[in-house]
């Protein structure tokens, strides 16, 4: 009960009129940060550090705080409208989202996506105020072993996300691999793949490769047919603007999914939300019911509840390692921990001690943020989707300028862009194969994690693999991975045999 | 449309083949864990187990079909949009990130989409400028900028 009164203590700090606002621009440049493609939650935060200089503390706190959460929000809007995620977690959005688009569905689905959003990061800012101590502590048991299990998990998801011909999204799976690795190898200084650019010692932006195989591809795609669009979103009229009875049914168990995989994987520094989606969407399409089963990559809307709110509780469990140990997750957080000790806090064991009215104005900051974001999600969604009126004919081309100036932004460098041409090309002839997309940002984001994690467990062991079976944790995790792998088959055979 | 399939798989163990070369050239093993020859190796090895069976099979079955039909006019199209995308890139050093995603968006609603000249000027330069206040004034990205520095 001291955690809900330091809470309800740090939510009084905030609720003036000056807090409430700051709450509201940091909120609206987040956003707005979150649904440009290339533009990150770190980047805004960055640029909306020296502007809190002269700040009160708890101001500045909760102007950049609100612009770290309210990114998380942001990506679902482009990759539900035109797909094209704005950030690397909605690229299930991007798969679930886009479909209903095409069904008429484009308001009702970004308001699955919001109120989701909201649902999870609420909740796992719930389990952070009450948690938050004991979870830090339960992090530090997870070393490299459990990290490369966890990736493990992740990588399983991948059959997941694969719509269609399985194999191809295996070859993408793995041609993503291939372009994780690019880069030098960070345990033994190795260079692999990078063509003699030096530019490509740190290996292919994330940001650089979503972009290029959803924006460029679905763009060219589009634009490579005169007259009759392939891809139409055109004069859809929409169905309806709120989810019915039947999608709150399928959404509420999405939910619980989402927000409780979500905060577990958040909680892990450098797991990260990407992760927390596509795993979220993994089991929410393993347990869904025969007739549900056909839906998904063809807009399922408890895919996007479940990978929304997962994004969110994980946005929320990353604040955990954060604020209780000082160390970022993330580099949002890794950003955000720097905002917090040039005002003048540590971030560590002794925060929620020494600084408890701060520490709680930070997380009431967060729940201030979710709210306003509710509310930009239920009234503003026609709004936006008035995109779908201009004619593709603008709005593709548009979006390929959009492309350009958000992968300039990555490094304000005009390599990453010559890279996105290259890798556009790639994406466009994948979509024209029906290769899918996801498994190959999925695998291309796991694998340098992966590889480092294994490489670290084997030496700590000097070269035994009982080093995954000896830890109790390992243990546990390597159970839940082979369960992952032999559960998918062994219900859909049940299934089948019941119908 | 199973020869797509069939180049596609081909395409992808010529890829995987490349990759198996050069992390032969990498140490497979170091001290007592795997060198960084080692991801790489199993990865490529498996893409090419893969997509000799992907072949294999679409060789027997040839049975596939595809979402967006690959035709020469398709194609044709592409590329020409792809070259056209790629020297507005190279423009925007020289240029400016403005001038050059102007042109691009110009050429291509004029050339490609059939738009009219006074449409297709003013749509370019109305989103190429507002996409560019958007990044380079309200997040403060550096984006190039034309020989005075004003746009």
């Amino acid at each position: 009960m001291d955690h809900l009164a330091n809470f309800m203590q740090g939510l009084g700090a905030i609720l003036s009129p000056y807090a409430l606002m700051a709450a509201l621009i940091g909120t609206l440049i987040g956003f707005l940060a979150g649904a440009l493609p290339g533009m990150t939650a770190t980047a805004a935060i960055a640029i909306a550090l020296p502007l809190t200089f002269g700040m009160d503390p708890i101001i500045g706190i909760v102007v950049l705080t609100s612009i770290y959460y309210a990114a998380s929000f942001g990506g679902a809007v482009p990759a539900i409208l035109v797909n094209t995620p704005g950030d690397n977690p909605a690229v299930i959005s991007a798969l679930e989202g886009y479909p209903l688009t095409q069904q008429g569905l484009a308001i009702s689905t970004m308001r699955v996506a919001f109120i989701s959003s909201f649902v999870g990061g609420t909740v796992g800012l719930g389990f952070v105020v009450f948690l938050a101590p004991a979870l830090a502590e339960l992090a530090l048991n997870f070393g490299p072993p459990e990290y490369f299990l966890i990736m493990v998990l992740g990588i399983s998801s991948v059959l997941a996300v694969s719509s269609g011909s399985i194999v191809k999204g295996l070859i993408s799976a793995l041609l993503g691999a291939i372009v994780g690795l690019v880069g030098m190898n960070p345990l033994h200084g190795a260079v692999r793949m990078t063509f003699g650019y030096y530019q490509l010692l740190e290996g292919v932006p994330f940001v650089v490769l979503a972009l290029a195989l959803f924006c460029i591809a679905v763009s060219i795609v589009n634009l490579d047919h005169r007259g009759a669009r392939q891809i139409r979103v055109r004069n859809i009229r929409a169905v309806r603007n709120w989810p019915d009875r039947e999608e709150m049914r399928l959404m509420a168990p999405a939910w619980t999914r989402g927000t409780v995989t979500g905060f577990v994987i958040g909680v892990l520094p450098g797991a990260g939300p990407t992760i927390a989606s596509f795993l979220a969407y993994s089991v929410t399409k393993m347990t869904a019911s025969e007739a549900r089963q056909a839906k998904f990559g063809n807009g399922a809307v408890e895919g996007v509840a479940a990978a929304e709110s997962a994004n969110n509780a994980a946005t929320s469990g990353s604040l955990v390692p954060m604020l209780s140990l000082g160390i970022p997750g993330s580099a949002g957080t890794a950003v955000l921990l720097g905002a917090l000790l040039m005002f003048g806090l540590r971030p560590g064991p002794m925060l929620f001690t020494n600084h408890t009215e701060i520490a709680f104005a930070v997380l009431a900051s967060v729940l201030i943020g979710t709210f306003f974001m509710l509310l930009v999600g239920l009234i503003l969604p026609p709004l936006f989707s008035h995109i779908l009126r201009v004619p593709d004919s603008v709005l593709f081309p548009v979006i390929l300028v959009v492309a350009v100036a958000g992968t300039y932004s990555v490094n304000n460098d005009i390599f990453p862009v010559y890279l996105l041409w290259i890798l556009g090309i790639v994406g466009y002839l994948m979509m024209k194969f029906a290769v899918p997309a996801p498994p190959a940002i999925l695998a291309a984001v796991l694998m340098p994690l992966m590889e480092v994690s294994f490489m670290q467990s084997l030496t700590m062991s000097r070269g035994s693999l009982n080093i995954f079976i000896d830890r109790p944790v390992s243990l546990a995790l390597l159970v839940i991975c082979v369960l992952f792998l032999i559960l998918p088959p062994l219900l859909m055979r049940r299934r089948r045999a019941k119908a | 449309m199973w020869k797509s399939n069939v180049l596609l798989g081909l395409a992808t163990a010529g890829l995987a083949l490349y990759v198996l070369n050069h992390s032969s050239r990498l140490a497979y093993r170091v001290g007592f864990g795997p060198g960084p020859g080692f991801a790489p190796w199993w990865i490529a090895l498996t893409l090419l187990v893969v997509s000799a069976v992907f072949v294999a099979a679409n060789l027997v079955r040839r049975d596939a079909t595809l979402p967006f039909p690959i035709t020469r006019e398709a194609l044709i199209r592409a590329t020409g949009l792809f070259v056209t995308f790629g020297a507005a890139i190279l423009l925007i050093e020289p240029f400016g990130f403005t001038i050059a995603m102007a042109l691009f968006l110009i050429v291509v609603l004029r050339l490609f989409e059939d738009r009219p000249w006074l449409y297709s000027i003013g749509v370019g330069v109305l989103a190429a400028v507002a996409v560019f206040a958007l990044f380079a004034i309200v997040f403060d990205v550096p984006l190039p900028r034309f020989v005075r520095g004003f746009i």
